[in-house]
């Protein structure tokens, strides 16, 4: 990265940092698709036009958009753990991989 | 249309619930964030700008869709609230299934039941005697059976009257309990699978996000203001940030820094920037183009063309869902984001701290018109820029600057601005340079001559260091 003459990072706080990420962020995405998904599925048994749209619904809210956005949340935190425990030397390589993550998330 | 309904509202309620946890956890991911940020704020690295770059994208995407998300959890909310309010079980958790055939088949029975119970046929009075055998088998010992005869009359007294009289008393009781049936079928269950048919629709419709979010910016304005920025916002993300120039960014500096920005540049741009949700909103207009337009009012036009062409083809490298189409006049826009807002034409005029934008559909303009105008007043939106903001300054197409250094053989040419400063210092030191040297060294050089210059014979050609008149 052109500018970057210093690295400066505060280890300690950056692991703080992390746990408050890591903690309140995953588990959003963890819980949102299978949530979301269920609930899919539970509509699929009623007869209304109402439940079997919203049902549709909520199968592309689990598997659209709103999932790259908490994609990019959990890659967000993954990248913050990642930075935390990477050496100076290994960073470049973690950039590369947040970038490819990045790219993986976009919206095609 | 379904002819049977079976739906539990708990689940709708749980949904709604889960929707509202997702869009709060959504928010608390990004207060999270925005502590992080202010950490990652105090260091520095390429990873941190790797995530701080990221961080701005998390940020779009969830502004953008939050509105989906809120549209659809205010959606299901009403849907179930007015569902409710038509038919609900006695018992809240339990599920309701109606079959409207069954309904409208049970009323027609009852009706034509009722109709058959009622249709007594009169009863006429009869002058017939009844009579008892009083000894043998033979008419001749028969006798007037008078009791008999007073019981008959007594009943057929209380048909006549039931007849004539409480028939119709009771049969139009019971039509009003039929009534007050068909009240609940034409009133309530009628409109209960209508409203599920009309919403199933809804949802059915690929536009059906899009017109509840237009339903929603009709009433909230706020709302309207937010989406603009958010979506600005992504389109700026969407672009390659690295594209503004030295000259852009200081440009947009200047103009962000005279608060009410409006400004008028030396190639006849007039340019517009303000605020909108964090989200920089530049709008620039060809005033010599305005000059030649008959049709120009005086309201300021939004001279997208360029602007917008540049997003257009940035997004379209990208494979992005964005689709920008510009109109011939340059005016419209029509706006496509992920099939959220493509429901919609939208025309901009911002005037002073007023912008106008008039949605217009463009499903079916004849049959579905969705026009609306709403005006947001900007102005608490104008902020001073943040450093970053200035980062996603919309660029312009400077290409033919790195082409012309290319054709050079130099694919890394310095910036515009380095390269005029480097021009002026340049030119300042040459010129120090010619001055000094004319001072100090130039004077030294000169051959005194051997004349007096006041004398009335100084022929100034004699001390030349050569012969003026030799041909060479």
């Amino acid at each position: 990265m052109a500018g970057i003459s210093q690295i400066t990072i505060d280890w300690q706080t950056m692991y703080t940092q992390v746990d408050v990420v890591t903690i309140k962020v995953i588990p959003i995405y963890e819980k949102e698709k299978s949530t979301f998904n269920n609930y899919a599925g539970e509509l699929d048994r009623y007869s209304s036009n109402f439940a079997e749209r919203i049902s549709a619904v909520l199968r592309e809210l689990s598997s659209g958009d709103i999932t790259n956005m908490v994609k990019e949340l959990t890659h967000y935190s993954d990248g913050l753990h990642t930075t935390a425990m990477l050496s100076e030397e290994t960073e470049n390589h973690n950039v590369q991989s947040i970038k490819n993550n990045a790219n993986s998330v976009l919206p095609n | 249309m379904k002819d049977t309904i079976k739906v539990d509202y708990n689940t709708f309620e749980k949904i709604s619930k889960e929707l509202a946890a997702y869009l709060e956890n959504i928010d608390t991911g990004k207060t999270t964030l925005d502590q992080t940020q202010s950490f990652l704020d105090t260091q520095s690295g390429s990873a941190v700008e790797a995530l701080t770059e990221r961080r701005d994208e998390i940020d779009s995407y969830a502004a953008a869709h939050t509105f989906e998300l809120e549209v659809l959890k205010k959606k299901i909310d009403s849907t179930v609230t007015g569902m409710k309010t038509l038919l609900a079980p006695i018992s809240s958790d339990a599920t309701i299934q109606v079959r409207m055939s069954s309904v409208a088949e049970f009323l027609e029975e009852v009706k034509t039941q009722l109709a058959l119970a009622f249709a007594l046929p009169p009863i006429t009075p009869t002058s017939e005697k009844y009579y008892r055998i009083v000894g043998p088998a033979d008419a001749t010992y028969r006798v007037e059976d008078t009791a008999k005869y007073a019981i008959e009359e007594a009943n057929g007294d209380n048909i006549s009257k039931i007849q004539n009289k409480d028939k119709d008393k009771y049969y139009d009781e019971c039509l009003q309990h039929l009534g007050k049936m068909q009240s609940i079928y034409d009133n309530n269950i009628t409109p209960f699978f209508n409203l599920d048919n009309r919403i199933g629709n809804e949802f059915a419709d690929p536009m059906a996000v899009p017109k509840m979010v237009f339903e929603e910016f009709k009433n909230n304005p706020d709302m309207l203001k937010s989406f603009i920025g958010a979506q600005i916002s992504l389109m700026l993300l969407e672009t390659n940030k690295d594209k503004a120039t030295e000259m852009e960014k200081a440009l947009a500096e200047a103009l962000a820094a005279t608060g009410e920005n409006p400004a008028i540049t030396t190639n006849g741009m007039f340019e517009y920037t303000f605020y909108a949700n964090g989200a920089k909103c530049s709008y620039k207009v060809d005033l010599k183009a305005k000059a030649n337009n008959p049709n120009a009012t005086g309201e300021i036009e939004l001279a997208v063309a360029g602007q917008l062409a540049d997003l257009k083809n940035a997004l379209g490298a990208k494979g992005s869902n964005f689709i920008f189409a510009v109109g011939t006049d340059g005016v419209n826009v029509q706006t496509t984001y992920k099939g959220m807002a493509a429901a919609w034409n939208s025309r901009i005029l911002p005037t002073g701290n007023t912008i106008s934008v008039i949605f217009t559909s463009i499903i079916d303009p004849e049959t579905n018109p969705l026009g609306v105008t709403t005006s947001l007043d900007v102005s608490k939106q104008i902020q001073p820029p943040k450093a970053s903001s200035i980062q996603n300054s919309v660029s312009v197409n400077d290409s033919w600057y790195d082409e012309t250094w290319a054709a050079i053989g130099v694919s890394n040419p310095p910036s515009k601005t380095a390269l005029g400063v480097g021009l002026l210092v340049g030119t300042v030191v040459i010129y120090a340079a010619i001055d000094a040297f004319s001072r100090a060294v130039a004077p030294a050089m000169i051959i005194p001559g051997t004349q007096d210059p006041s004398s009335p014979s100084y022929d100034p050609l004699a001390d030349l260091p050569y012969d003026p008149n030799k041909v060479v």
